[in-house]
């Protein structure tokens, strides 16, 4: 692709997709039902597509002009497309999902020799021109359900088997294969086997790669007894690769886990449980090791008041890893288990759960039906971090929720600070000077929302932490910084939503502080269809969910999304 | 399949959007127009003749019993309402359809909430049941089962509004203020 050629082409593209959202505005935002020799079908749509042109090539990769000096101000323009296609006759389904990744205007060597590409190029930018994603058919009945093809999977609370999408982090992992639930009276058993089945673009950063297909089987079996309680005993095992191996070598390493859950979702009227522990045995580089893991929970209601507590004890647990290059960052988070770990949801955990115990305690109290007060801490204790250093976790924090105008307006304010403190050997742990401690990060949060005459609305939801230490500093400087969003919006429902940001950094690192402004403007076409037009910028980072985490670039440039849901 | 070159990207981008351009294009098996059709319905009743009948699921219920799609459609108008603990605007959105439910139940109206709770916050469900006082049945699909079917992009919220015959009339993506009193008039309408 040609660089005069490509602003043409995308111009082309986005005239072709205005075109698409004119002629579909009208339609009413529901399935296509139609008739073949008297059999009613159903055909469900759902296409997104992303067009970008991105003025930050520098995030990504370093371009140098012949002499060694570094390009400033590349760029490169990008499209993907996902075409979500279900047809349905009776009890069938059949589904199918298409993906396109298409660049221009990008390095020359990108997507170049495995073995001789720098990495910053290595499966970076491969024209992926239509492949297909995702397949399957499913039979759904009451009492048996059997799907070939693609499908997602998940024992108990994910400590042995976990295989769902975590879009915030591109992830979307499918067990590709077979997969029998047979449900009679109190006995339910689930029969799996396959090969793993990766999203193969990340779209953030244009990176790409091939299906590990790691080989997974497992089942489980669940007995309701007296009404009450559910019995559940689970086991799946798999092979991958070990580390160097070529994806045509036959896998030498592999992992078994098997565990058994106890949930008890009305103890009483006022207390619900539920249990699980998990056995591991990891065949690794010729060495095999063992680990298991303990996880519990219990909720219990009086009058306005619930409580939550979660604890978690886990000893050289390891995750499930997939057999992807693990030179290719942005894949490193794709993981076949996924064990809670009673942590906030978004915060930055170093290593949650290979050998890391403590408990969680939430307190909700609804004060008056319009308001609502939160309270939660958490102390764990790590003995597996990467310098074997043990670390413990403080991590107090609250929030409310106030309503008004019968529930049209809100404002959901919380915060909190997360101290974590060097352990038995404060030599390998850079604490902040005249402390013991690791790093603190003092959070806070917001979503706010006034509903005004005429269906519009002004909203404004955003965060801020601030952070010290890290291991930044030294042994006699402390280092601070802040960092978060901040977003207002105006919607005029159900037509139009106008949003301008603010985004910034301040983190020491190789670059100087960085702030980003951005605009956008939203469209919906339908209540299910949608066009979004973003320009300006967003800082990059960690972004963790779930214990899960991965760094994304920062980006400036445009951004065209369509979503038309049929 | 891979197709090389230029035109390629061109037909990588055109190919779905035809498949789209040429199904909108495509009347609805049961369209309100055409000459001699009656007018003065209202804008929300045309909206809502034509649909496709939902696929049938089974999912536990937070009090863990098995609860079917099948065991509602056909006989009540059903509003399937996808949301998450860890979803804001699901938060604000929930408590006007716990009174939507509450008001309209005894006229053949349930709301079937499914919880996209994964591993690390499904333990978060029953306090936030509790919480918000949800009293209509709230599903759990910790697999994505579900999700994968009727909300493929995983949107939170995302409800789907079926009539008394099974069909899906209505999709709705997203929570903003005031989306409430469109849901109300719909959800009315197909209970006259």
């Amino acid at each position: 692709m040609t660089r005069r050629a490509a602003p043409a082409v995308v111009a082309l593209l986005a005239a072709v997709v205005v075109a698409v959202v004119a002629l579909g505005a009208p339609r009413r935002a529901e399935a296509l039902n139609f008739r073949i020799k008297g059999q009613s079908f159903r055909l469900d749509i759902t296409e997104s597509l992303f067009s970008s042109y991105r003025g930050d090539l520098g995030s990504l990769v370093i371009e140098r002009t012949r002499d060694g000096q570094r390009v400033v101000g590349a760029h490169f323009y990008d499209l993907i497309n996902r075409l979500n296609l279900t047809l349905a006759w009776k009890k069938l389904r059949f589904f199918t999902r298409f993906d396109t990744a298409v660049y221009f205007d990008t390095p020359n060597g990108a997507c170049g020799d495995p073995t001789t590409t720098p990495v910053p190029l290595r499966s970076r930018f491969c024209q992926r021109y239509f492949w297909l994603e995702k397949i399957g058919i499913e039979y759904v009945g009451r009492e048996l359900e059997v799907t070939a093809g693609d499908f997602y999977v998940s024992f108990g609370r994910g400590l042995v088997l976990s295989l769902r999408k975590v879009d915030e982090l591109g992830i979307d992992t499918t067990l590709l294969g077979g997969k029998v639930v047979v449900r009679k009276e109190n006995v339910s058993a689930t029969f799996v086997a396959g090969v793993t089945n990766v999203q193969n673009t990340d779209d953030s950063t244009g990176r790409s790669t091939p299906d590990p297909f790691d080989v997974i089987a497992g089942s489980r079996v669940e007995l309701r007894l007296a009404d009450k309680v559910i019995l559940g005993i689970h086991e799946a095992g798999g092979v991958f690769l070990g580390p160097g191996q070529s994806r045509t070598a036959q896998r030498r390493d592999g992992m078994f886990m098997y565990g058994v859950s106890l949930d008890v979702p009305r103890a009483t009227k006022w207390l619900s449980l539920y249990a699980e522990g998990a056995g591991q045995l990891v065949q690794a580089e010729d060495a095999r090791d063992q680990g298991y893991a303990l996880y519990a929970s219990a909720t219990a209601q009086a009058g306005p008041v619930s409580i939550l507590v979660e604890a978690k004890h886990y000893s050289k647990f390891q995750r499930w890893r997939s057999s992807i290059d693990q030179s290719l960052a942005e894949f490193n988070p794709v993981a076949y288990n996924q064990p809670p770990t009673a942590e906030r949801v978004l915060t930055e955990l170093t290593s949650p759960i290979f050998d890391v115990t403590g408990p969680r305690l939430r307190l909700d109290w609804r004060a008056t039906p319009w308001m609502l007060v939160f309270a939660s801490t958490g102390y764990f204790e790590d003995r597996g971090s990467p310098d074997k250093v043990k670390r413990i976790y403080h991590d107090p924090y609250a929030g409310l929720e106030f309503r008004w105008q019968n529930g049209a307006s809100h404002f959901f304010p919380s915060g909190g600070i997360r101290f974590e403190l060097c352990g038995e050997v404060p030599s390998a742990c850079l604490p902040i000077p005249g402390t013991n401690w690791y790093q603190t990060i003092g959070h806070v949060e917001w979503d706010f929302t006034q509903a005004l005459p005429k269906r519009l609305s002004i909203e404004s939801q955003g965060f801020a932490l601030f952070r010290e230490g890290e291991g930044l500093g030294d042994a006699t400087t402390s280092v601070k910084w802040t960092e978060g969003n901040a977003y207002l919006a105006l919607k005029w429902t159900p037509y139009l939503i106008l949003v301008g940001g603010y985004e910034w950094s301040t983190r020491p690192s190789t670059k100087v502080n960085e702030h980003f402004f951005n605009g956008s403007v939203q469209w919906n076409i339908t209540t299910a269809s949608s066009l979004r037009l973003f320009a300006g910028g967003m800082r990059g980072g960690l972004r963790c969910i779930s214990g899960i985490c991965r760094d994304f670039p920062a980006f400036t440039g445009v951004r065209l999304e369509v979503v038309i849901r049929l | 399949m891979i197709v090389r070159r230029l035109p390629a990207a061109l037909l990588a981008l055109v190919v779905p959007l035809s498949l789209t351009l040429l199904l909108t294009a495509c009347p609805a098996s049961s369209s309100t127009g055409g000459p001699g059709a009656k007018s003065g319905a209202s804008a929300s009743g045309d909206d809502m003749k034509a649909g496709a009948q939902a696929t049938d699921f089974t999912l536990r219920d937070s009090e863990g019993r098995n609860v079917s799609l099948s065991d509602y459609l056909g006989k009540q108008v059903v509003l399937i309402d996808f949301w998450a603990t860890w979803c804001v605007p699901c938060q604000a959105a929930i408590p006007h359809l716990k009174q939507l439910y509450e008001s309209r139940k005894d006229k053949g109206f349930v709301v079937l909430g499914i919880a996209m709770d994964g591993p690390e916050t499904i333990a978060q469900v029953p306090t936030f049941v509790q919480r918000y006082q949800m009293s209509f049945p709230v599903l759990l699909d910790e697999e994505t089962k579900v999700v994968n079917v009727y909300n493929p992009k995983r949107t939170a919220p995302l409800s789907l509004l079926i009539d008394k015959a099974g069909k899906i009339v209505k999709i709705r993506s997203g929570y903003n203020a005031g989306d409430e009193k469109l849901i109300e008039s719909e959800v009315d309408a197909l209970l006259q």
